[in-house]
């Protein structure tokens, strides 16, 4: 702890937990807006209405970082509630190393989850 | 019934912990915070995984979409958004006192944010409302 006390005070983790609430917030509010009630008598979530969203770029750009943000902010939110309970320092390096490869896998999951719409991953 | 005035006075009174000013509104925005926070982080492993219908194509994201779209899932959406609702809300006031702001009145903001988050709750009952009874129906 005393060593290195710059990595362990946790001020990222607390500062980027702060930041990502408020982008959160704005993310959220624009994607609920968009993808559930810019438009009531319309069937927004038809495969076709999906696609033209996704293919504008400001909307992926708004998911994408949605996304990001969430998972980081659920994540970290996580670990902290998880902290209360575990104390032991190698446990708590155990929970961080299966976070990052969660958190990692889940915004790959998220970022691959329109390639039906942009023609990835084998989808024409 | 002699006694009963103070009695009342003893629950509710100025020294009760019933009392607006002396409730533990802070225990409880934490306790709200939290709990409303995992569910949230579970829900976004949920939605990934309800969105990666669309690898399996149009007809199984039409009938995906169907089964999201029925009452229960628009009342599932209501309670969602609740969560959401109290998450914000109590992480404003952690956002707030972070930064100084209503520090000294600590009481009264966690006041003022409580009933923003019941006129937002309201808000969004009647949206569920419209989209289950109105636009459903």
């Amino acid at each position: 702890m005393m060593n290195n006390p710059g990595k362990t005070k946790g001020t990222w983790a607390w500062l980027l937990q702060r930041v990502t609430a408020v982008l959160i917030l704005v993310f959220l509010a624009i994607h609920i807006y968009l993808a559930h009630f810019s438009n009531l008598n319309d069937e927004l979530l038809s495969w076709e209405n999906v696609e033209s969203r996704v293919q504008a770029l400001p909307l992926l750009i708004v998911d994408y970082g949605l996304l990001i943000t969430a998972i980081f902010h659920g994540l970290n939110g996580l670990r902290m509630v998880g902290f209360d309970f575990i104390v032991d320092r190698t446990k708590r390096r155990a929970v961080d190393v299966a976070l990052w490869i969660a958190g990692i896998a889940a915004v790959i999951w998220g970022l691959a989850i329109f390639a039906p719409f942009l023609g990835i991953m084998g989808f024409s | 019934m002699a006694g009963l005035g103070s009695k009342i006075k003893w629950l509710f009174g100025k020294n009760s912990d019933l009392y607006p000013m002396n409730m533990p509104q802070g225990m409880l925005f934490w306790a709200a915070r939290r709990i409303t926070g995992v569910v949230l982080a579970v829900y976004i492993f949920a939605h990934l995984y309800v969105l990666s219908t669309f690898w399996s194509g149009q007809a199984a994201w039409g009938g995906a979409m169907s089964l999201m779209t029925s009452d229960i899932f628009v009342f599932l959406d209501f309670l969602l958004l609740g969560a959401v609702i109290v998450h914000v809300v109590t992480g404003a006031a952690v956002i707030m006192f972070d930064f100084g702001v209503g520090v000294r009145k600590h009481k009264l903001v966690y006041w003022i944010l409580a009933a923003i988050g019941v006129l937002l709750f309201i808000g969004a009952a009647y949206g569920a409302y419209f989209l289950i009874f109105v636009k459903g129906g």
